[in-house]
């Protein structure tokens, strides 16, 4: 166990826990935007910068990825750190000011958008977790691409990929629903590519993409039933067997 | 030729050395500068005019039989005579140059008519004044031996030595130059940990720019444990006007694998990768040519001359990418996927390629590595000074009269540079500014031209040492616009990552952009300081750290003209379109007309006086007139200039 | 000890109150929809509550890339850690049993896990259809067995 401080609460943490965490297990709030918990990190938003004080040098880190390793003091609310939050913040709602998250954030800490540097409203932010979550999958559909400002998300060459398997994770993830999909009896849309939805022979529910149950390898005999109808017919059997007895 | 072991090399070498005539040489630049000043043609001819018929690729060690003169007996004999094209021999500024060995002289601007005159000097033992390098006063030298050539006599050239007076391709030749006695020393007499301590005593530091100690960096990784360590040489420079790395990949390849191998041999390392960027191919294939010669010659390979060790290197081409310089980005590059940089708060020594603890240095800093090792800490640390040793090489260019690629003591002011050895700014303007360190660095005034060349210095000025890259601005250079032109490179290269560099980045051009557009705003000049300070602060990787960098340390330096920019929308230098009037001061006019006549807007007029006058409603504020005005009686000015 | 849930579909009158317990513990509305345990009723008074087995080998788990299904190894319970979940559906597809489930407005998968020790279920269960017991030899005698012939069934349909 370590001993450090946040914001002069004095704590112990298990080595290599990162700030976030040990901040957010005590109850300290930091914003963050880019971070999930079920998905590698990438520390690309910078909105979780905290001042720690490591031997003598004080520096600006983003605590999602920061991994505890000795003393250290940690400062959540200094001066520096608010310049540093704002202007992440500043420059998001200045692309982004349509976000409802960046409209909360901004509101929690009093950030307004400047008229002289609006650009175009987006509502991508890059923070990439779409693309992690397909990757977390294995399914690796989509990434960042291009460079810079022009920096955003799209499946190889901006065109339907055998590898997206429609299963949606990309749009749960993503904080700010920049990531939308059409949805019509027996159809979906996403990243340009149009997937069979299969239709539950019990209730009529339009359950899965063949993609997804293929995935997950769901056994191509057993594919007709959406989960709850799956569930019932589990319990015909449950009920037959117990009237065997 | 194949080394199986220690002593079949040391044999070999000792051979070399024993050699007494070596016969004479004439030596052609390959430089980029020079390359495209023609000198692959005059190679050829070379050839040609020596009677050997043109090898099918790249000229190398075509040896034919010439009649010299010997002085001062005055009697002929026999020699061999040998030509060739070099890499980089640095005075690119009066390329194509020549070099004759042993003789150690060199000649600029050479063209193919000179060809016969070289050879006949050659012939008669005596220099051939027509084309002699520069000496003082710009005047031909009388012998233009490096010595005698101020361009060349200030600089110490060590990385740079061999360069001049060997073929890149050629395995023979860099043995001949003292090549292979640091690996044979290192697999001979030095057991690893000795190797490391050795570095670290020389007190060598990362010549990519952050100047970190490349010995406690080897050591580190060393520590590590793991099955697998990389050692990596990081050949994607791309800073603008920077082409040291370029030079010594394409000129002396094998000082730079010699380097790599000792540094695989010191951290227990089997696996080297060179990445370089796409935009070097002839770097490519002349690291790839001297790979396969070493692997040739048992250099390379598994059981090194017998030792044991196993080492192979592949290259690895970068796509083009400037923030590929990055380490992790480089590394992530490598790895195949999109060269982004990642967090490194797990250094890349315990972490980094592959999950490998891994090395990664600079170009130079490889090829510092084999003289160290030959020669002893002790003499490394006596160049330079006391925490900056060695030499360090830089592309000299801008408005300076001699470009070109030098080498010198770390240590050496910025005057020296620019002065002593870059013979001052070009056509005599006064001098204004030195950028160093790339997008990275940042400008100096005169003011600072004292400063010395080295990694604490420079970075206490607000630049930074970079890797190498030394750009020289005169009067005519506006500060905002070239913090502008930096800012605009680093929106075009960041990766986009993280927040503060992608929309920072744009945030801090809009407002240069409006700055140099004549529409700044009142507080701009303090909104980008504030911004500059942020996005260091809240950056990713070194690239958003130090972005900010040209624009901080313009202001710091030139307020007033950023000022000026803000609130009177004038630009003193010149540069920024609409924002500055031009005006001839009658007093210093000659009335010599030159102005009339280049004015494209044709709307310089002969006064009665005979003087020339401007008329404002036709002006374009091209500038022309101002250039070529010889009295320098063309001013720019802030007011309003009524025609009358 | 570990704890099961152990259901009888004889005693069960399909009133669903479990269900509705479910639901307003979890999501707290009213709504047999999302409820983790589901009563399927049929002729003759005939009525099964269907849980989470927490299987042994849990297909859910095995499928989930993002570790956000996790079994606490004190209770046997397989948890969904909500804030690990990225919406990819796959232990949806992957559950034989149906017993898994995604919610659309959460964006989470959602499945029984024991109330965190007091399964409102049981407790709410009129009949005691629904009992949660210690995992001891007769009761788990009576899951193997059922688990048993569930696999039976389930090989041959494939």
């Amino acid at each position: 166990m370590i001993e450090i401080t946040i914001n002069d609460i004095p704590l112990k943490v298990e080595k290599g826990t990162t700030i976030l965490h040990a901040a957010q297990a005590n109850g300290i709030d930091i914003p963050t935007l880019c971070n999930h918990e079920g998905l590698t990190l990438d520390g690309n938003c910078r909105l979780c910068s905290v001042e720690i004080e490591d031997m003598g040098n004080k520096k600006i880190v983003a605590s999602c990825m920061f991994p505890i390793t000795r003393n250290i003091s940690v400062e959540t609310e200094t001066e520096r750190v608010r310049r540093a939050r704002n202007t992440v913040l500043q420059l998001l709602v200045n692309r982004n000011p349509k976000a409802p998250i960046i409209q909360q954030l901004c509101a929690k800490y009093g950030v307004d958008r400047e008229e002289r540097f609006a650009l175009e409203p987006d509502l991508c932010i890059r923070c990439g977790r779409c693309v992690r979550a397909c990757e977390a999958g294995g399914t690796k559909a989509i990434e960042l691409v291009g460079r810079g400002f022009d920096r955003h998300v799209a499946p190889p060459y901006e065109l339907e990929t055998d590898a997206c398997i429609g299963c949606l994770s990309c749009a749960t993830v993503c904080p700010t629903g920049k990531i939308t999909y059409e949805e019509t009896p027996g159809k979906r849309k996403i990243w340009y590519k149009e997937f069979d939805v299969l239709q539950c022979k019990r209730c009529g529910i339009y359950f899965a993409t063949k993609e997804m149950l293929d995935w997950a390898g769901r056994p191509e005999n057993d594919r007709d039933h959406c989960n709850h109808c799956q569930k019932y017919i589990e319990s015909v059997k449950f009920l037959t067997e117990s009237q065997k007895k | 030729m194949r080394f199986d072991t220690l002593s079949d090399l040391k044999n070999y070498k000792n051979e070399i050395s024993q050699k007494q005539d070596k016969g004479k040489e004439i030596w052609i630049c390959g430089g980029p500068g020079c390359v495209a000043n023609g000198s692959m043609a005059i190679a050829e001819e070379f050839i040609k005019a020596l009677g050997n018929k043109s090898s099918s690729d790249e000229n190398t060690s075509l040896w034919h039989s010439i009649k010299v003169l010997i002085r001062p007996e005055e009697k002929e004999t026999e020699k061999l005579i040998r030509t060739g094209i070099t890499g980089c021999m640095g005075p690119c500024e009066n390329g194509p140059v020549v070099h004759v060995e042993p003789d150690g002289l060199y000649y600029q601007k050479v063209t193919v008519d000179d060809i016969e005159g070289i050879i006949g000097s050659i012939k008669e033992n005596i220099p051939y004044k027509a084309k002699a390098m520069s000496g003082l006063d710009d005047k031909p030298a009388e012998v233009p031996s490096a010595e005698n050539i101020p361009f060349l006599a200030k600089q110490k050239k060590i990385i740079l030595g061999k360069m001049s007076t060997m073929s890149p391709l050629d395995l023979e030749d860099y043995i001949a130059h003292g090549g292979y006695s640091g690996l044979i020393r290192a697999l001979e007499s030095m057991a690893p940990e000795e190797i490391c301590n050795e570095i670290k005593a020389s007190g060598l530091r990362g010549r990519g720019g952050g100047g970190f100690p490349t010995g406690v960096k080897w050591e580190s990784c060393r520590n590590s444990a793991s099955e697998m360590r990389y050692v990596l040489v990081n050949g994607d420079e791309g800073d603008p006007g920077a082409f040291m790395d370029r030079a010594l990949m394409e000129g002396d390849p094998y000082s730079v694998i010699e380097g790599l191998t000792i540094g695989a041999y010191a951290i227990g390392s089997s696996e080297g990768i060179i990445y370089v960027r796409h935009e070097y191919p002839l770097a490519v294939k002349r690291l790839a040519n001297a790979i396969k010669n070493l692997e040739e010659a048992g250099l390379l390979g598994t059981n090194i001359l017998g030792t044991g060790f196993d080492f192979h290197v592949e290259i690895c081409e970068g796509g083009g990418s400037f923030v590929c310089g990055e380490s992790t980005a480089l590394m992530t590059s490598i790895e195949g996927k999109p060269g982004v940089p990642r967090v490194k708060y797990i250094r890349s020594t315990e972490r980094g390629l592959w999950e490998s603890p891994t090395v990664l240095n600079n170009v130079e800093t490889w090829a510092n590595v084999p003289h160290i090792i030959t020669n002893g800490s002790e003499w490394f640390r006596s160049i330079g000074t006391e925490n900056n040793s060695g030499t360090k090489v830089f592309a000299l260019v801008g408005k300076v009269k001699n470009t070109g690629l030098v080498e010198v003591p770390m240590g050496t002011t910025l005057r020296q540079i620019i002065y002593d050895i870059g013979g001052g700014v070009a056509q005599k303007r006064p001098f204004k500014a030195v950028q160093t360190g790339g997008p990275s660095g940042g400008c100096l005034p005169a003011s600072m031209l004292d400063t010395p060349v080295d990694f604490d210095s420079l970075t206490e000025a607000g630049s930074m040492m970079g890797s190498g890259g030394m750009i020289v601005m005169d009067d005519r250079t506006c500060m905002v616009d070239i913090a502008r032109y930096f800012i605009d490179f680093l929106v075009e290269e960041s990766c986009g990552k993280c927040v503060p560099c992608r929309e920072g980045l744009k945030k801090m051009q809009m407002i240069l952009h409006d700055l140099t557009n004549g529409k700044g705003r009142e507080g701009d000049t303090k909104a980008l300081e504030d911004l500059a300070e942020d996005i260091s602060d809240t950056s990713l990787c070194a690239l958003g750290q130090s972005a900010a960098n040209p624009v901080l340390s313009t202001i710091k330096y030139f307020k007033e003209e950023y000022i000026e920019h803000e609130k009177e929308h004038f630009c003193r230098s010149g540069v920024c379109q609409g924002m500055f009037r031009i005006k001839i001061d009658e007093e210093k006019c000659k009335s010599c007309g030159l102005c009339s006549k280049n004015c494209p807007a044709d709307t310089i007029e002969k006064l009665d006086s005979g003087k020339y006058c401007i008329k404002q409603e036709g002006c374009i504020r091209c500038g022309a007139c101002f250039e070529v005005c010889p009295f320098s009686s063309v001013d720019i000015v802030n007011e309003v200039i009524d025609d009358d | 000890m570990e704890m099961i849930l152990l259901t009888s579909p004889e005693k069960c009158i399909g009133c669903g109150t479990c269900e509705l317990a479910c639901s307003l513990f979890h999501n707290g509305e009213c709504r047999p929809a999302i409820s983790r345990v589901n009563v399927f009723r049929f002729d003759k008074g005939s009525n099964v509550p269907m849980m989470c087995f927490q299987c042994e080998e849990a297909a859910c788990m095995a499928v989930c890339k993002t570790k956000a299904l996790v079994r606490d190894e004190e209770t046997g319970v397989v948890q969904v850690e909500e804030d690990k979940c990225i919406g990819c559906r796959m232990c949806v597809m992957a559950c034989p049993f149906g017993n898994i489930a995604f919610d659309r407005v959460a964006k989470v998968a959602i499945k029984c896990n024991h109330c965190d020790g007091e399964p409102l279920c049981a407790e709410f269960c009129p009949t005691a259809a629904i009992e949660y017991v210690p995992a001891d030899t007769a009761t788990l005698n009576r899951k193997k067995t059922f688990s048993a012939k569930m696999k039976q069934a389930l090989e041959e349909v494939k």
